[in-house]
Order: structure tokens, then C-alpha cells, then sequence
């Protein structure tokens, strides 16, 4: 099911499948390897805060605003 | 040592006449640092340069530069440490400022240092500078981090795969820098073109394509690299002037490749790159399952939803008081130095006005500076340090993002306030950390309404110890409050968005201690540089008006304010005046001039509350003015003073009127 990162749950994991937003974040996005096919791992998610995503062996922290506009797909 | 001999005996080659010789005597190296940020550039930068370095801005921007000189068998080395950067696209000032460094032609070498432990990521940044063509060694840096990951590292594969030279090294512990540095130099002399990277299929074709229509045009840029810019739509290619046709050619090549791939063209290379730089991982590191060590399973606390933010409380406010204890204490040991200097000054065989200027003007002022900026700034800087380097700083980052958001801020404008608290110098100056003006002007402001130790003084000695410290703490709830309504209000009024956090949190490590110390000195020194020479100019200023006799004078011209609305006595109005050079100095002056410190003969309860949150507000102090000139420009600096000083009279001057009210 595709669905936006925001909406999965600590140890989930996902497939990115896209990536919508201004071209500026979608760019620094993908430079930091969120990238289609990419697989990624929720490993904190604060309630209406921001959520920590694993990418590549990097933890990032995204603002949920931001995880709204990456979709993720089942693995 | 062998590739050090190695070395020698290439240079006897190369050097048989004298002239060669001096020569190379003459020569003068660039080295540029690359790498993403955590990757421990900075501590390569500092093994490698010691003590000879320079810390500045970039010119026209606000990123820091730092540079250092060593000298090599008689050639003289120039080390440029780059800003930490993830790619080299002109998203952000650093990247652009990294990339035009690169570009324009002045590194003989770059050392790129990546962080073993992440190596894909690290790579994507490896094949981007690999693009542009220079010399390249890479510096595979935390082989010790990667081991304890269970990640072996192949670092000839790896120097195979991308064909350039790499070096195992462990910066914190000075392993394979020296090794590092040779191979460097000896790169960097033999001016070798480096073969770029191949990408596969359709990209790669692309950029063939382009590159047999640039290269009839022959810049003056490696025609890969352009080609590749030209495809990602690169806003810095513009300055470039290149023809219609070649534009168009682009423009057709591009709608084919989004079509096919159904992306946006920068996603696609981006895809490209990392399809690259995991393959090229793969092959050259292999992986074992170990144990999580304490430091990786302490996130599950410190990020916890609830846990980690009373952690985070707790921790600050123990660090806080804890470096309050230690400045006061290394601030009164100061004061009692400096005043045993006095008596020998006052001996000194000179006009009596003019040992009065030297002592109570240019001195006192000095030893104002120092007393506060060591005593407190300094373990403060240090504590800071350490949280940025123990990788805690990006954890309350992301634990304050929400309420920042609320703010116009993201989580990251959290960290310059908190350094608020130390000094609001740095802390104006720390939020270059910001992506956009509008953040930057909205985080100075707000952090220069936080009380930092100068007026933490004056609260806690005057409120604090005459009314109470709970009346103290009510100052600093009520700031917040006032800090939290004026980011809301800002970030309402103020045009513009606020981009979301998009931010490393890099594993939790412990610092090492000399780099640390060694940061926290480079900034205890800018603050130095900025404060001082006003700290001492503003106390001459004060000793000249009272040998003029315009105290009363300045006191009449400013009763109405100070009297009648504020509810203060008037003695007080040169003292706020006098205030703006340093905070504290305003319950100096008040002992002064009323000749005690015992300050409830001449302050009732509501005027000592009121002139300690005046104090707090009013304006921020003239090194801070500075910081924020330096940072935001005259004029944007001019308006936040003004929007401060209508903000703490209006405030001030309501709690006079309502205590007063209350009271009666």
C-alpha cells in the first residue's frame, strides 16, 4: 500500500516509491539517499512531532511536514 | 615510513639540479578538505595543522572559513577546510561555496575524509567530486567506529573501484595522517588528470551525448562535469552565457530522460549516483552482526517521546547551574587578581584625569570583559562543544521541532538559543546553522531576549537575593513566555515559510577531549575579538561624561521615562544607559552611585522587579548589536534593537502600572 512515511510506525519499514514537494527539498532530499527504491526505517516517531527515518545507515530527522511528501511503498 | 622513503627517492629523481630544488623550496601546495559534516574533517584539519590556523568568513558570506599552514620538506602547505557538506549541489551556501573552491581551480589536491561507518553516503559526495576532475585521495577516516559496527572496510578494493589512492586513518588518533599528508603532496605534484566516474545506461549516454557538443565549445571547466550540471539544471551554470542550441539539446535530452524514468531529472542522477557509490560499498565492505553498544541503545531514552524530553530538561538546567557555580567562582577569583593590579597602575607618575581614564576607563573595561567572558563564557563554549561533538545537540534539535515550528523556526533553531543563555553573541552568531534569512533573523531576535549570564546576574543578585529566588525564576517563565508570543507574532507577521527539519542525527559518541577544547577556543576568541574592544570603548565613554559632569543632566532627560512610567528612581536612568555595554555593569553602577549594596535602601520590591526585567529586555548589549550588524546588516540589526527597546518599555512599563495598581 502506498502511503506517506509520516504514517508508518517506529520499526516499520518501507520502500520509497516517490517524492512530491518544491524541487529544492526533493533535491536535498535525494542527495541525503532518499532516493526511489530506497529502503527506509522509522526508528522514532514523536506524536505529531518529528520523525527519525534510517536511510543507508544514516538516522535523519525530518520534520513530519517534510515525511508528509515522501511515499513509501510495503517491501 | 616506506612510502615516506618511497617519497625520497622519487624527489632525489625529480630534484637533481639545484634550481629544481629550489624549486620545490618555493612551492606552495593547496590541500582542500572535503567531506561530509560528522565525518571528523575537523579533526583531520586540526592533526594535520597543529596550531597555525585562521578562522574566518568566507568572503560576502557568513559560512566559516578555516585555513592552516604547515610546511613539508621546505614546501609550504595550505590546508583549507571546506564546510561539511552532503553533496554538491548550490542547495545551500556551503555546498555552493565548497564547489566554487573546488571548481575554480585553486586546490592542487583534495582530501576527501568520509566516515568508514557510512560509506555509501559517504561515497555519493566521493563521486561528485570526482566529477570535477582534480586530484583526489580519500581519507577512509573512524576505521575503529566501522569495526565496533561490525563493518570491515577493503580499503585497496575500494581505492581500485574509484580509482584514486585510499588511506585507512583514524583522525582522533592521529593514525595514518602522515601517510595521508605524502600521498597528498605527492598527488598533488604529479598533476595527474583523474578518470571520472561511469555511471550506467541511459545517464551515462546522455552525458556522452553532451559532452561531444561541449567539448567543440572547449570550456574552460572538465566538459563531464559541465554536461552533468547542465543536466541537473543547475541554477550556478547561468553565469556560464552557453548558446540556445546547446540549451535546447539539454532541455530535449532531459523531458527523454523524465519521461523514461518518470522523475525529476535531479532525482534520476541522484539515483544514478547512489546506485554507484552502493555498488562500489558493497564490494569493498563486509558486515557481521554485533551487539549494540550502550551509547547506540541510549536513544531509546534520550528520543524517547516523554523521556526525552525530561531528560533533556533535567540536563540542561543541572548544566546550567553548574556553569553558573563555576563562572562565579572563576570570576570572583579574577576580580580578586585584577585588583591587586590596581595599586600598582594608581603609581604610575601620570595627570591624575588621565590615570583615571587608564584606570576606571580602558582597564576596567578590559578587566570587565575578561572577568565575565572567561570565567563564564568559556566552560560554556566548552559544554557546548561537547554537546555538539557528543552528536546530543541534533537530539534536542529533533525533540524541539514542533514547538520551534510554532516559533517559524525548525529544530535546529533551538541551538542558538539555548547558547543564549552563555552569551547572546554566539548565539547571534550561531544561527548561521539556519537556512533562510527570515530563520535567522527570527532566531537572533528571539535569542537576544534570552538572559544570558550577564543579566542572570543582575537577577539573581538583585531580585534573586532581596525578594526571593522563586521572584527570580518568575523572570525567566515570564521571558520565555514573552520569547514564545513574539515567535508566534513573527513568525505570523513575518512573510515567508519555514522550511522543514531535514537533519543528520549522528550516533551518540564521546568527544575527544582536544579537539573539543580546541573549538571551544576558537569561538571564546571571536567573541573576544568582537566584544572586548567595546566593552572598552563603552567604559571610557562613561568615565569621559563624568569628568564632563553630564550625569544629572542625562539623569532630567530621561525622568519621564524612568520615573513615571518604569517607576524607577532617577538615578537609574544612566545606569540603563551605561547598561547597553554590559549587563551587569548596570547593579555595578547602581552600588556606585547610591554608595551601598544593599539595594532595598534605594529600590522598594516592585522597583527591583521591574528594573531586573527591564534589564532583561530593554536592548541588547553593544556587543551583541555588533553580532547582529556583522550577521543581518545595519539596517535589519537597527530595526530588531528598536522593535526590542519599544518591546521592553511597553512591557515594563505595564507591570509598573498594574504592580502599582494591584497594590493600591
Amino acid at each position: 500500500m502506498i502511503r506517506p512515511l509520516s504514517t508508518l510506525k517506529v520499526g516499520e519499514k518501507g520502500k520509497i516509491v516517490k517524492l512530491i514537494g518544491g524541487l529544492g527539498m526533493v533535491k536535498r532530499l535525494s542527495d541525503l539517499g532518499f532516493v526511489p527504491e530506497q529502503e527506509v526505517e522509522v526508528v522514532r516517531s514523536a506524536p505529531r512531532g518529528p520523525i527519525a527515518i534510517r536511510v543507508k545507515g544514516t538516522v535523519y530527522a525530518l520534520s513530519r511536514g517534510v515525511a508528509d511528501k515522501i511515499y513509501v511503498d510495503d517491501i | 615510513m616506506l612510502l615516506v622513503e618511497g617519497l625520497q627517492i622519487r624527489y632525489m629523481l625529480t630534484t637533481s639540479s639545484e634550481k629544481a630544488d629550489s624549486h620545490i623550496l618555493n612551492r606552495e601546495i593547496t590541500i582542500a578538505l572535503a567531506g561530509n559534516p560528522n565525518a571528523g574533517k575537523s579533526v583531520v584539519f586540526n592533526q594535520l595543522t597543529g596550531g597555525n590556523q585562521i578562522i574566518g568568513n568566507w568572503p560576502g558570506k557568513t559560512v566559516e572559513r578555516t585555513e592552516g599552514w604547515i610546511r613539508y620538506r621546505g614546501r609550504r602547505i595550505r590546508i583549507v577546510d571546506l564546510p561539511g557538506i552532503y553533496s554538491l549541489s548550490t542547495y545551500t551556501e556551503e555546498e555552493l561555496i565548497a564547489r566554487e573552491f573546488i571548481i575554480s581551480g585553486t586546490p592542487d589536491v583534495i582530501i576527501n575524509v568520509i566516515d568508514a561507518s557510512l560509506l555509501e553516503r559517504s561515497l555519493f559526495l566521493t563521486l561528485q567530486l570526482l566529477e570535477m576532475e582534480k586530484p583526489l585521495v580519500l581519507a577512509v577516516n573512524q576505521l575503529d567506529v566501522a569495526e565496533s559496527k561490525g563493518l570491515k572496510t577493503d580499503i585497496n578494493t575500494l581505492s581500485k573501484l574509484l580509482g584514486v589512492p585510499a588511506i585507512g586513518i583514524i583522525a582522533t588518533k592521529g593514525t595514518g595522517l602522515n601517510r595521508l599528508l605524502t600521498t597528498a603532496i605527492e598527488l598533488a605534484e604529479k598533476k595527474e588528470r583523474i578518470t571520472p566516474p561511469t555511471y550506467g545506461g541511459e545517464i551515462e549516454q546522455s552525458i556522452q551525448e553532451l559532452v561531444r557538443t561541449l567539448n567543440e565549445f572547449h570550456q574552460e571547466y572538465p566538459t563531464r562535469w559541465l554536461a552533468i550540471k547542465l543536466l541537473e539544471k543547475d541554477e550556478w551554470l547561468k553565469n556560464l552565457n552557453l548558446s540556445k542550441d546547446i540549451l535546447n539539446q539539454v532541455e530535449e535530452i532531459r523531458e527523454e530522460l523524465e519521461r523514461t524514468h518518470k522523475e525529476p531529472i535531479e532525482v534520476v542522477i541522484s539515483s544514478e549516483r547512489y546506485a554507484l557509490a552502493s555498488r562500489i560499498a558493497r564490494n569493498s565492505q563486509f558486515y557481521e552482526k554485533k551487539k549494540k553498544t550502550i551509547l547506540q541503545n541510549l536513544d531509546t531514552i534520550l528520543l524517547h517521546p516523554v523521556l526525552g524530553y525530561a531528560s533533556m530538561l533535567t540536563f540542561l538546567f543541572v548544566g546550567f547551574i553548574v556553569l553558573f557555580k563555576i563562572g562565579a567562582i572563576g570570576s570572583s577569583l579574577l576580580e580578586h587578581l585584577f585588583s591587586k593590579l590596581e595599586p600598582l597602575i594608581i603609581r604610575i607618575p601620570i595627570p591624575e584625569t588621565f590615570r583615571h581614564l587608564l584606570w576606571d576607563g580602558i582597564l576596567s573595561g578590559f578587566i570587565s570583559g575578561v572577568t565575565i567572558a572567561l570565567p563564564y563564557i568559556l566552560p560554556f563554549y566548552v559544554f557546548l562543544s561537547f554537546l555538539e561533538n557528543s552528536g546530543y545537540l541534533a537530539r534536542i534539535a529533533f525533540l524541539t521541532d514542533s514547538i520551534m515550528h510554532k516559533l517559524g523556526l525548525h529544530g535546529k533553531g533551538a541551538i542558538p538559543i539555548i547558547m543564549g543563555y552563555g552569551c547572546n553573541v554566539p548565539a547571534v552568531l550561531g544561527t548561521r546553522i539556519l537556512e533562510s534569512r527570515r530563520e535567522r533573523i527570527i532566531a537572533s531576535f528571539l535569542s537576544t531576549l534570552i538572559p544570558c549570564s550577564a543579566r542572570t546576574v543582575v537577577i539573581l543578585g538583585l531580585v534573586g537575593v532581596f525578594l526571593g529566588v522563586k521572584w527570580a525564576l518568575l523572570i525567566y517563565l515570564l521571558d520565555l513566555i514573552i520569547i514564545y508570543i513574539a515567535g508566534l507574532l513573527m513568525n505570523r507577521y513575518y512573510p515567508g515559510e519555514t522550511p522543514g527539519l531535514i537533519m543528520e542525527v549522528p550516533d551518540l559518541r564521546i568527544p575527544v577531549l582536544k579537539p573539543t577544547l580546541r573549538q571551544a577556543w576558537f569561538r571564546i576568541k571571536e567573541f573576544l575579538y568582537i566584544a572586548l574592544p567595546y566593552m572598552m570603548l563603552g567604559s571610557v565613554a562613561l568615565e569621559l561624561l563624568e569628568l564632563l559632569g553630564w550625569f544629572s543632566s542625562i539623569n532630567r532627560a530621561l525622568s519621564p521615562v524612568i520615573e513615571y512610567w518604569l517607576g524607577l528612581p532617577p538615578i537609574t536612568g544612566i545606569v540603563l544607559i551605561f547598561g547597553m555595554l554590559r549587563k551587569e555593569l548596570t547593579l555595578i553602577l547602581l552600588s556606585t552611585f547610591s554608595g551601598t549594596t544593599n539595594f532595598s535602601l534605594i529600590l522598594n520590591p516592585r522597583q527591583m522587579f521591574v528594573f531586573s526585567f527591564f534589564v532583561t529586555l530593554y536592548v541588547p548589549c553593544l556587543a551583541t548589536i555588533v553580532a547582529l550588524k556583522k550577521e543581518l546588516g545595519n539596517i535589519t540589526a537597527s530595526i530588531l534593537v528598536i522593535m526590542e527597546i519599544i518591546l521592553s518599555l511597553l512591557l515594563a512599563g505595564l507591570l509598573n502600572q498594574f504592580w502599582i495598581y494591584i497594590a493600591r
